[in-house]
């Protein structure tokens, strides 16, 4: 028996907008701890990694294992039902092929139940070890997509140039360049809005700008996000989902091949 | 159709001959018409040596199958029997010189061999007795078939009659049989060689354009153009005359000829029953995943927007990190 209640029902609409185009399906495992999510896009240059605690579930009962295979943009539509403040309860037998999702209004005036079927999938687990970063920049979220959005007009990729002053995004293409630097922020008084980069390294990396797009969907998630990024390893695009946990995004940098031997 | 004797038709303008022949086509046509268009035979238009004033003339004659009055062109010397036909299309007329001549219908002779309209004459003697032509081929109600006699050389007649002479410039005939037979299928054999030659369609079965060449080499019989050919030649002969020749040619039945040729000429119209199990030669089901096939069906269009992006230079997620084990 599987059962997570979430009082605040909003957070599983978002954290599906964030990822339901960049994944098409993805395994749920839900264990006595919590749920996770792994899965790669469809072009295995990315990858969506889900955490969410048990702790942060307002009900949370796992007996067993469960991996619930999920066609990520049905469950999406289904949680469009939702009304934002409802209240969200998952639910699924131990080896059911459905789960059903029950959405109560907050005055528990209407209660919605809708069932899903699951689907048989079949995918590797990464692993994702924890490692030091050579840059690790917060920021605003909202800066982050308005960023990426307003590159994207120039060019298909970003280089981000992390230095001890700020970070640095530019764009080139057959339009011209632009540069969008951020600098540390001096005061912190609203942590929301501040900027902080912390560097061991300096680092330089080029990414597709349309994955950072689609990873900038999760914005209404957190207000912050974290940019971790070393050389030649994946950037990670980390947004916290309050108590609950967090939804990460890896990319593959661009390298260029310009040592041709190699 | 044509008759079975070798076509001779030639176009020919229409202007003067039609005025040759005008005295005589005004008493068996309609008054107020005095213009047609006629395609003739070359041999109806030769200048007449004789300059006796003789002209080709049209005399009803018994047709051969119908027994009905039909008309029948005479060549002036009275040598050659031609057949008239008349084609006509509604809202058709002619131009002749400055005149429209509103009578659109255009007529057409082809020469006919004389021995077919001999034949119901020298049939009908039951006596089986030798007699002149003359005497065989008389007729109240048509009395024109006498001009069929010097179409008829005794040489011809001969083909399709024993005969006898009594002396030097009478000769006596009687109807044979085993002749005509013999004569007709002579006839047929050679329309038989036209209709391949040309290669006329014959099949009996459904309707083919002339102008597609086939992709298939239709075989089409012997037998198929013979049994064309003996329809062609029955159209002049009496009913018992034509069961006669379809025996003494040996063609069978329609219905035994259609189940024959639908096995030997035609593709089957239906797929043939299966005996045993076919396997298709090539699989395409091996080695189809189908769950990675499911993958790829249904793309969002931010997917497919996702799936356009230039991954030069972007290594695969998993060669960054190992798989779990």
């Amino acid at each position: 028996m599987f059962e997570a209640r979430l009082v605040q029902g909003s957070l599983w609409k978002k954290l599906l907008d964030s990822i339901k185009d960049l994944l098409n399906e993805a395994i749920f495992d839900c264990s006595s701890t919590g749920i996770t999510l792994q899965a790669m896009d469809s072009s295995h240059v990315s990858l969506v990694s889900i955490s969410m605690n048990s702790d942060g579930f307002d009900t949370y009962r796992c007996d067993r294992n469960l991996s619930m295979g999920i066609h990520l943009p049905s469950l999406s539509k289904i949680m469009k039902c939702a009304g934002n403040d409802d209240i969200i309860t998952m639910k699924a037998t131990d080896d059911a092929d459905t789960v059903s999702l029950v959405f109560e209004s907050p005055n528990n005036e209407k209660v919605s139940d809708y069932e899903m079927k699951l689907i048989d999938l079949d995918t590797e687990h990464l692993g994702i070890p924890e490692t030091e970063y050579s840059c690790v920049v917060k920021m605003p979220s909202a800066e982050f997509q308005r960023i990426c959005r307003d590159l994207s007009q120039l060019g298909d990729s970003v280089v981000i140039a992390c230095t001890k002053e700020g970070v640095k995004f530019s764009a080139s293409g057959e339009l011209g360049t632009g540069n969008i630097k951020l600098c540390q922020s001096a005061s912190t008084d609203k942590e929301e809005e501040s900027v902080v980069v912390d560097m061991n390294e300096a680092v330089c990396l080029t990414f597709a700008l349309r994955y950072l797009n689609f990873f900038a969907k999760a914005t209404p998630l957190s207000t912050q996000v974290q940019l971790s990024m070393s050389k030649d390893v994946p950037l990670v695009v980390e947004y916290k989902i309050s108590e609950l946990g967090f939804l990460r995004f890896y990319l593959a940098p661009k390298i260029e091949d310009n040592d041709g031997d190699n | 159709m044509a008759p079975p004797t070798r076509r001779q038709t030639s176009k020919e303008g229409s202007g003067d001959r039609k005025k040759q022949q005008k005295g005589k086509m005004e008493a068996t046509v309609t008054k107020d018409k005095d213009e047609w268009i006629c395609i003739m035979h070359d041999g109806l238009l030769k200048p007449q040596e004789s300059g006796d004033g003789q002209q080709p003339s049209i005399c009803k004659l018994k047709h051969p199958r119908t027994t009905i009055g039909t008309l029948y062109l005479i060549s002036a010397d009275e040598s050659m029997l031609f057949q008239l036909h008349n084609f006509k299309e509604k809202y058709r007329s002619w131009f002749i010189g400055n005149k429209v001549c509103s009578d659109g219908s255009l007529y057409l002779t082809s020469p006919m061999d004389p021995l077919f309209l001999l034949l119901p004459y020298l049939m009908a003697d039951e006596a089986k007795k030798f007699m002149t032509l003359d005497q065989l081929v008389c007729d109240e109600e048509f009395p024109d078939c006498a001009k069929l006699l010097p179409a008829c050389s005794p040489d011809q007649v001969s083909l399709i009659c024993d005969s006898k002479d009594i002396d030097d410039d009478t000769k006596v005939f009687r109807y044979s049989k085993e002749k005509t037979l013999a004569w007709l299928k002579q006839k047929t054999d050679v329309l038989a060689d036209a209709l391949e030659e040309k290669n006329v369609q014959v099949s009996s079965k459904g309707s083919h354009s002339s102008i597609y060449v086939r992709s298939k080499s239709s075989t089409t019989s012997r037998e198929s153009y013979i049994e064309f050919a003996h329809g062609i030649v029955s159209d002049y002969l009496c009913l018992s005359l034509e069961e006669e020749l379809k025996n003494y040619l040996g063609i069978r039945e329609n219905n035994d000829r259609d189940q024959e040729s639908l096995v030997e000429n035609e593709p089957p119209s239906k797929k043939p029953k299966l005996t045993e199990d076919i396997k298709p030669t090539d699989d395409y089901s091996l080695g189809v995943d189908l769950k990675k096939a499911k993958k790829n069906t249904k793309l969002t269009t931010a997917q497919k927007q996702l799936s356009k992006v230039d991954k030069s230079g972007m290594k695969s997620i998993a060669s960054f990190f190992s798989p779990k084990s």
